[in-house]
């Protein structure tokens, strides 16, 4: 009879233990906000006990602030970008007015130059594929080229089109603008003729910009709201806020930097050059301006710099590894930093216009793609392993 | 020499009460039911078997098709011979059902691979000749013949079975980069920082990696001896619930440390599952009442007698393969963590972080002219991890690239790869030779010579 009991109480206490398991699997899985409420809570709950051992734990140095991090990443990173990018699109908007009361070459010329500000800054954000941008398509909705042309001059002619229609989003944002303001014409002057014959290119146009605008303004005003909730999600899991962050970092490395700048156009999936496919394709002459400043964009996320005051020492991923490594020798973030500056050089030496360079010496833009590239495993293996982020497919089963 | 032998026989085939095979019967099925339940709840059938448009498969099993929707079919299939393994109905057939359509499902994809999907495999296949209905099953009413006891051996076999698995999860643990540099549970349990009340101190200590470690490995070793011992059953019991409920909270291994726990109890006595049985036997007269007053216990001891002799040489046979079968990596030279030949169906559990990263350049031998491919355009993300670092996934991959390529006209086709993968903390190395054209190779049993040899030792087994 006794064994009976301790039977009894075994397989109770068993089936409370799994079904209380089987219930919180669930929750990390169903949505992101139950989680946030969840991480939030754990924080109070850390914030209670730390306060007995908080000279312990600052000695001791065992765990990495995340929060912090996290914090500074946004404040100090992400906002003052979109900041950034926001006034230079507002500035867009009044020499577009102005061009559009006076064609005239010089404000042509303005209203070019506020083009090239704006698309420099934008370099700055692409990487933050995450909440509000991720949910109005932001990216798609800005830089997807090569451009659409046919689609452009349909929507021009139509006068009617629905710029959120996935099938127009390669007829809008930067590089269609570019293809409006370089790629009518040649010579700035038969520009300025045709915006003068053709008002319907002249609407476009306007109609682009305020959609930019307007898509980037509420995207900003967003992660001035979402704010203290999004730096205060940081559990290890993949839909975390710092994770996700982590994984679209490494997602735009990749495709958004490696492939689309360089390595389409450079022919690496296609085996064949394919000079037409570079960024700021019309201009011809900015497209290893906006490489290089998605270079510094990088670089700053990655080591923590902020946007704000160039002094300030912050706290970014090489911060996190180096605490995670603190007990190795040879750092990997050292590795990755001068792997990027390598990849740097690189880029340096490629011709401004890069289908030009694609064009005459292919060579070195596979050089400088594969640079790039080196980059990319230190980043996904080494980095993600260093730091064992869970990543966005992995809710199987492991053993 | 003749007499010990004799003597084990006698031992094997002594009459010993059925009831741990009933209540082992009825736990399997209660375990494998929930597993499908749960599999298909998450959405991982879609996920996993339909949503790939290729599948990895395992070498000797390519001719496994692909069932497309019919998928779940064979999971109601398997779900219901789970569910007639509870009741004991038909016994014989759904076992068989169960192990067939279970080993198929596995065998679909290897992406999927798990050590204890295999150890399901393996005991479900055991099963099949194994009476687990002889006692308390509906079959019984069936038949009209219940047995109160089977030979010993039948029992044994099942604890043999549990007993390798740790003896080599066991010795698996003894290297260096287990016992000495506490890894990979460094890496993987300092990230667990979200962890309740422990995570921000206690898995940040180095000291935690290393009792972790160290414990692990002899939990693994010295749990068979604790289960077989009378006098430690019980202690050693709790340490399997303590252990796999630990392991349970920490990482996401799914049903495998249930299914443990619950193997475990084929290791008590016969008045433990007699007690269960009783209790069951409780809760049933409870619930049907006394509508149904069946009496039809006619009891037949020795009646496998003409049958054991056959069972016992084929499962035999199966446990003695399971011994060799995972010593298999002895003959592959170079470090096994790195070239994986012989990691598989051995009891290696948890063992490596591992990640890589892997492009395969297409090639025309003669123009010279290349490009690369698009991993996503072919596997799911999963797929993708899975195929980075394992070798044969890598070729497999290669040998489907260098079909559809030259469906699409290229000629000359050369199929190479730039890989990299790092292992349990160490920096990332080149895995195989850039230079060498994977489809002039095919997977075989023989060393994979084009995989770079690692760059730093571990040792141990």
């Amino acid at each position: 009879m006794r064994h009976y009991k301790i039977l009894s109480i075994v397989v109770l206490s068993f089936l409370i233990l799994f079904i209380a398991c089987s219930k919180s699997d669930d929750d990390s899985a169903t949505s992101g906000i139950t989680f946030n409420q969840q991480s939030q809570t754990e924080d109070i709950n850390q914030g209670e006990t730390s306060k007995g051992t908080e000279d312990d734990q600052s000695e001791n140095n065992n765990s990495f602030d995340r929060v912090k991090m996290m914090t500074f990443v946004t404040e100090e990173i992400i906002i003052p970008s979109y900041d950034n990018l926001n006034t230079s699109l507002t500035e867009l908007k009044e020499s577009y007015e102005l061009f559009k009361i006076n064609i005239t070459e010089h404000n042509l010329e303005e209203l070019r130059n506020k083009w090239l500000n704006s698309y420099k800054f934008w370099q700055h954000v692409e990487m933050y594929n995450i909440g509000k941008s991720m949910e109005d398509y932001l990216i798609f909705r800005s830089n997807i080229y090569p451009v659409d042309t046919v689609r452009v001059n349909q929507n021009i002619d139509n006068g009617q089109y629905d710029l959120e229609n996935p099938n127009n989003y390669a007829a809008q944002g930067f590089p269609t603008m570019d293809y409006l303001l370089y790629g009518i014409d040649n010579d700035p002057v038969k520009v300025i003729d045709h915006y003068k014959e053709n008002d319907k290119v002249m609407n476009y146009l306007g109609a682009l910009i305020e959609d930019l605008k307007a898509n980037v303004k509420t995207v900003n005003e967003d992660w001035n709201q979402a704010k203290s909730e999004f730096v205060n999600s940081v559990d290890n899991t993949a839909s975390s806020n710092l994770n996700m962050m982590v994984n679209d970092f490494i997602y735009y490395y990749e495709k958004g930097f490696r492939a689309n700048k360089f390595g389409i156009p450079a022919g690496v999936f296609s085996g064949g050059a394919l000079p037409d496919r570079v960024e700021g394709f019309y201009s011809k002459n900015f497209s290893k301006v906006f490489a290089l400043e998605a270079m510094t964009s990088i670089k700053k996320f990655f080591n923590g710099e902020s946007y704000k005051d160039n002094e300030l020492e912050g706290l970014g991923l090489k911060s996190y590894l180096d605490f995670v490594e603190k007990d190795k020798e040879e750092l990997l973030s050292d590795k990755i930093n001068n792997q990027l500056i390598d990849a740097e050089k690189s880029i340096n030496e490629l011709d401004n216009n890069f289908s030009d360079q694609i064009e005459s010496d292919l060579i070195k833009v596979l050089k400088t793609y594969d640079d790039i590239q080196t980059a990319v495993v230190l980043l996904k293996v080494d980095m993600l392993q260093a730091l064992n982020i869970a990543v966005d497919y992995a809710d199987a089963d492991g053993d | 020499m003749y007499s010990k032998f004799y003597s084990s026989k006698k031992y094997l085939s002594q009459s010993v009460s059925a009831a741990p095979l009933a209540v082992f019967r009825i736990c399997f099925g209660l375990m494998m039911l929930f597993s499908i339940i749960r599999f298909w709840s998450k959405g991982w059938i879609e996920k996993l078997y339909i949503d790939p448009a290729f599948h990895f498969k395992y070498y000797g099993f390519e001719w496994v098709t692909d069932p497309g929707s019919n998928i779940y079919l064979l999971f109601v299939i398997c779900g219901l011979s789970s569910f007639f393994l509870i009741l004991g109905l038909y016994y014989r057939a759904a076992i068989i059902i169960f192990f067939l359509s279970f080993t198929y499902i596995e065998l679909i994809d290897k992406t999927t691979y798990l050590n204890h999907y295999y150890f399901v495999s393996i005991l479900s296949l055991i099963l099949c000749f194994i009476p687990a209905n002889a006692y308390f099953s509906l079959d019984n009413f069936r038949n009209k013949i219940t047995y109160r006891s089977v030979p010993r051996f039948y029992i044994t076999s099942i604890q043999s079975l549990i007993v390798i698995v740790y003896f080599f999860a066991g010795i698996a643990k003894l290297n260096s980069d287990w016992l000495i540099e506490a890894q990979p549970l460094s890496i993987w349990i300092s990230s667990k920082y979200d962890f309740p009340i422990f995570g921000n101190y206690i898995f940040q200590k180095k000291i935690t990696h290393y009792l972790m470690s160290w414990g692990g490995m002899l939990y693994d070793l010295s749990i068979p001896f604790l289960l077989l011992s009378k006098r430690l059953r019980w202690f050693g019991f709790s340490l399997v619930i303590i252990f796999h409920l630990f392991t349970a909270f920490l990482f996401p291994i799914g049903m495998f440390p249930y299914i443990m726990i619950l193997s475990a109890l084929i290791f008590f006595s016969a008045d433990f599952h007699k007690n269960i049985i009783g209790y069951l036997r409780h809760l049933f007269k409870q619930f049907l009442a006394e509508k149904s007053k069946i009496k039809l216990q006619i009891n037949l001891r020795a009646n496998y007698n003409s049958f054991k002799r056959t069972m016992f040489s084929i499962i035999s046979l199966l446990i003695i393969i399971q011994v060799i079968f995972p010593l298999r990596y002895i003959f592959y030279p170079g470090e096994l963590f790195w070239h994986e030949q012989g990691y598989r169906f051995s009891w290696r559990v948890m063992l490596m972080e591992k990640r890589g990263y892997t492009q395969f350049r297409i090639i025309d031998s003669v123009t010279k002219k290349q490009f690369y491919v698009n991993n996503d355009e072919f596997l799911t993300e999963f797929q993708e991890k899975q195929m980075s670092f394992q070798p044969d996934f890598i070729l497999e991959f290669a040998h489907y690239l260098g079909d559809f390529y030259k469906k699409r006209g290229v000629e000359n086709i050369k199929v190479c790869t730039d890989s990299y993968v790092a292992l349990n903390g160490r920096k990332s190395q080149q895995f195989v030779d850039p230079e060498i054209n994977l489809l002039d190779y095919n997977d075989s049993f023989s060393n994979k010579q084009w995989i770079i040899p690692f760059n730093d030792e571990i040792k141990g087994f």
